[in-house]
C-alpha cells in the first residue's frame, strides 16, 4: 500500500478532516425519530429490539384529533408469525370507548414472540375499528390499519449444527484429513534439481 | 510533524463513539450487547453470569456484563459497557502504534486498515470481538519485544474473551527462542486464560463448565460457506462438517508454524482460514484480521475496503430487506461474494513470490522505516 499517508504533513493534515466527518455523521444520527399517523397514535413497547421469548408489552397512546368525538371499537394487533386472523387485543379500557376531541386513551397489549423466529426486522400491523359522531348518533364503522416495522432478536440462522464430543467418527476423519493435507503437498511438490 | 499517537487516539475515540451512539441511539440497530440484556441480565435480575444462566461467551464478556448490568437502566447499561470497552479500544490503537513506531512498520496504515475501516465504524461497539483483537495486538508486541511470559499473558487474556488467540499460540512459541522460554509463554498463556475465569470457577463450577462446553457444541450456520451446502442437502453429517473445518484449522497452524513467513503474516493466515472454515462468520468476525492488515503491508487498501465494506454491509442491510435469510437473497450474495473475496487474498498471500527475502520476529527489530 504504497503511497497512502505516506507524507508526515499528510498525515497530520488529513486528521482534523476525518474528525469532522466522524462528528457530522454522529451528529445526524441524534435526530429522533417520531412516528405520525391521522389518528395520531403513539407507541412504545417495554423494550425494542423485540426479543424472542421473552415477555414484552406494547403500550398504545390514541389521540383524537378530530373535531368530533370518536367511539373506539377494538383495537389490536398482528405479528406477521401468527396464524392467519389470530391477533391479539388489546386491555385497559373497556370496549366502545367514547374519545372527546382532543381527548387520549391508553392501552397495553402483552405479548411473547416464539422463541424460534429470526433475528430480522418484520412488519407488524396495529390496527383499530372507530365511528365518528355524526351530529346526534354515531357512523357507520370505521377502521385503520397502522404497519409498524420492528426489529426482533432472535435466533441467528435457520441453519445450525451441533458437535457431539464423543462421537469418534469426528476425530477420525480429523486426524485422516490432518494428516493427508499435511503429507500431501510435500508429496506433490517437484523435487529440486541437484 | 509525523502522525502522532495522540492523533490516532483522538480519531480512534471519535470511530468509536459513532459506534457507540449508532447501536445506544437507534434502537433497532442489532447487536449481541443489547440481545445479551434483554435475554439475560434483565430477567435474572443481573444475575451472575453461567451461574443465574446460560451464557455462551467467555469470562471476560462476562465480567462486562455483570459490572454493566449493575447499572439501573438499559441505557446506562450500554454506557457503562461502552465505557469499559473503550479501554480495550484505546489498548489496541496504542499496542499498534507500539509496534509500527519500534519495529519500522507503516504507522499510516492505522489509520485506513483499522481506525477507519468499516467493521471497526460499525462493529467495534457490537459484540465483544475488540477485546480479544487488543489482546492479540498486544501479544504480538510483547513478542517482538522479547518478552515471551507477558506475550503469553495477553494470548490467555485474549482467549478468555474469544477462542480464537489461543490458535496462534503455536507460531507464537515457534518465534521464541529456547524451550524454556517456550515453557514460560505456555505457562503464562495458561495463567492468563484461567484467571478471568477463576470467580466463575468458584462460584458455580458446573453451570460454568455447562456454559463453556455447550456453546462449542451447537452452532448456527451464519454466512459462511457452509449456509450453501446445508442448503442444498450436500454434506448433513455434522461431524463430517466439523472435521473437515478442524482439519484445514490445524493443517493453516501447522503450515504457518514452520513456515518461514514473517510472523505477522502467519498470524494473518491463522485468522484468516479459521474465519472462512469455521461454520459461523458474523460480520464481527472481521476486526480479528483488521490488525493483520495494519501489520502486513503486502494488502493494498482497495481489495481490503471491497472486502471489508462488504462484510460490513451484511449488517447494516440486515435489518432493510425483507427476508435475511432468503437462499441467494442479498445478503446471502454479499456474504458468499466477501467470503470469495477473502479466499482470493488467502491464496495470493500464501502464493505470492517474495520480493525480500523472508523476515522472521526477530530480524524485524533491525527493519529500517522506508
Amino acid at each position: 500500500m504504497k503511497g497512502i499517508l505516506k507524507s508526515a504533513k499528510a498525515q497530520r493534515k488529513i486528521i482534523p478532516f476525518i474528525i469532522l466527518f466522524l462528528l457530522s455523521v454522529l451528529a445526524f444520527t441524534l435526530q429522533p425519530v417520531v412516528a405520525q399517523t391521522p389518528f395520531d397514535l403513539n407507541w412504545t413497547f417495554d423494550y425494542s429490539p423485540l426479543i424472542s421469548a421473552a415477555p414484552n408489552s406494547l403500550h398504545l397512546r390514541i389521540h383524537n384529533t378530530a373535531l368530533a368525538p370518536v367511539r373506539l371499537l377494538s383495537v389490536g394487533i398482528r405479528f406477521p408469525w401468527m396464524d392467519a386472523d389470530a391477533y391479539l387485543s388489546r386491555s385497559g379500557p373497556q370496549i366502545a370507548v367514547d374519545i372527546s376531541p382532543q381527548q387520549e386513551v391508553t392501552y397495553t397489549i402483552p405479548f411473547q414472540i416464539p422463541a424460534d423466529v429470526l433475528t430480522a426486522r418484520y412488519t407488524m400491523n396495529t390496527f383499530l375499528q372507530y365511528q365518528v359522531l355524526q351530529t346526534t348518533q354515531y357512523g357507520g364503522q370505521e377502521g385503520i390499519v397502522y404497519v409498524l416495522d420492528v426489529v426482533v432478536l432472535g435466533r441467528s440462522s435457520p441453519f445450525s449444527m451441533t458437535f457431539d464430543p464423543y462421537d469418534g467418527r469426528f476425530y477420525s476423519a480429523l486426524a485422516l484429513l490432518t494428516l493427508i493435507g499435511w503429507y500431501l503437498p510435500k508429496k506433490l511438490r517437484p523435487k529440486a534439481k541437484g | 510533524m509525523r502522525l502522532k499517537l495522540r492523533d490516532l487516539l483522538a480519531l480512534s475515540t471519535v470511530a468509536y463513539l459513532l459506534s457507540v451512539s449508532s447501536k445506544i441511539l437507534s434502537p433497532g440497530f442489532y447487536t449481541d450487547i443489547t440481545a445479551l440484556y434483554y435475554r439475560a441480565v434483565l430477567p435474572t435480575s443481573n444475575g451472575i453470569p453461567y451461574h443465574a444462566y446460560f451464557l455462551e461467551y467467555p469470562a471476560i464478556p462476562a465480567i462486562l456484563i455483570w459490572v454493566s448490568g449493575l447499572a439501573p437502566s438499559f441505557f446506562y447499561y450500554m454506557v457503562t459497557m461502552a465505557f469499559l470497552m473503550f479501554f480495550f479500544v484505546i489498548a489496541a490503537v496504542y499496542f499498534l502504534y507500539r509496534i509500527c513506531t519500534e519495529f519500522g512498520m507503516d504507522r499510516g496504515r492505522i489509520i485506513p486498515f483499522f481506525i477507519m475501516a468499516p467493521s471497526f465504524l460499525v462493529m467495534s461497539f457490537f459484540n465483544w470481538d475488540i477485546i480479544a483483537v487488543c489482546f492479540v495486538i498486544a501479544a504480538i508486541y510483547y513478542l517482538f519485544r522479547k518478552n515471551s511470559r507477558l506475550s503469553g499473558l495477553c494470548l490467555g487474556l485474549g482467549f478468555a474473551a474469544k477462542a480464537y488467540p489461543l490458535l496462534l499460540l503455536p507460531p507464537f512459541m515457534k518465534e521464541v527462542g529456547s524451550w524454556r522460554d517456550r515453557f514460560e509463554m505456555l505457562l503464562s498463556t495458561v495463567l492468563g486464560a484461567l484467571i478471568p475465569n477463576l470467580p466463575f470457577i468458584i462460584i458455580d463450577f458446573q453451570a460454568w463448565l455447562n456454559s463453556n462446553l455447550s456453546a462449542r457444541q451447537a452452532v448456527y450456520i451464519e454466512e459462511s460457506i457452509w449456509v450453501v451446502t446445508r442448503y442444498y442437502r450436500l454434506v448433513n453429517q455434522d461431524w463430517l462438517i466439523t472435521a473437515v473445518a478442524w482439519s484445514l484449522i490445524i493443517l493453516s497452524i501447522l503450515h504457518m508454524t514452520f513456515s518461514s513467513k514473517p510472523l505477522v503474516l502467519k498470524v494473518w493466515v491463522i485468522t484468516a482460514v479459521t474465519i472462512l472454515v469455521y461454520p459461523s462468520y458474523p460480520p464481527q468476525y472481521n476486526l480479528w484480521l483488521l490488525p493483520m492488515f495494519v501489520l502486513n503491508p503486502i494488502f493494498a487498501l482497495i481489495p481490503f475496503l471491497a472486502f471489508d465494506f462488504l462484510n460490513t454491509s451484511i449488517i447494516l442491510s440486515w435489518f432493510t430487506v425483507d427476508n435475511p435469510f432468503q437462499p441467494w437473497g442479498p445478503i446471502w450474495d454479499i456474504s458468499l461474494i466477501r467470503i470469495g473475496l477473502l479466499a482470493l487474498l488467502l491464496i495470493w498471500a500464501t502464493h505470492r513470490r517474495h520480493a525480500s527475502p523472508q523476515r522472521s520476529v526477530m530480524d524485524v527489530e533491525t527493519g529500517v522505516r522506508a
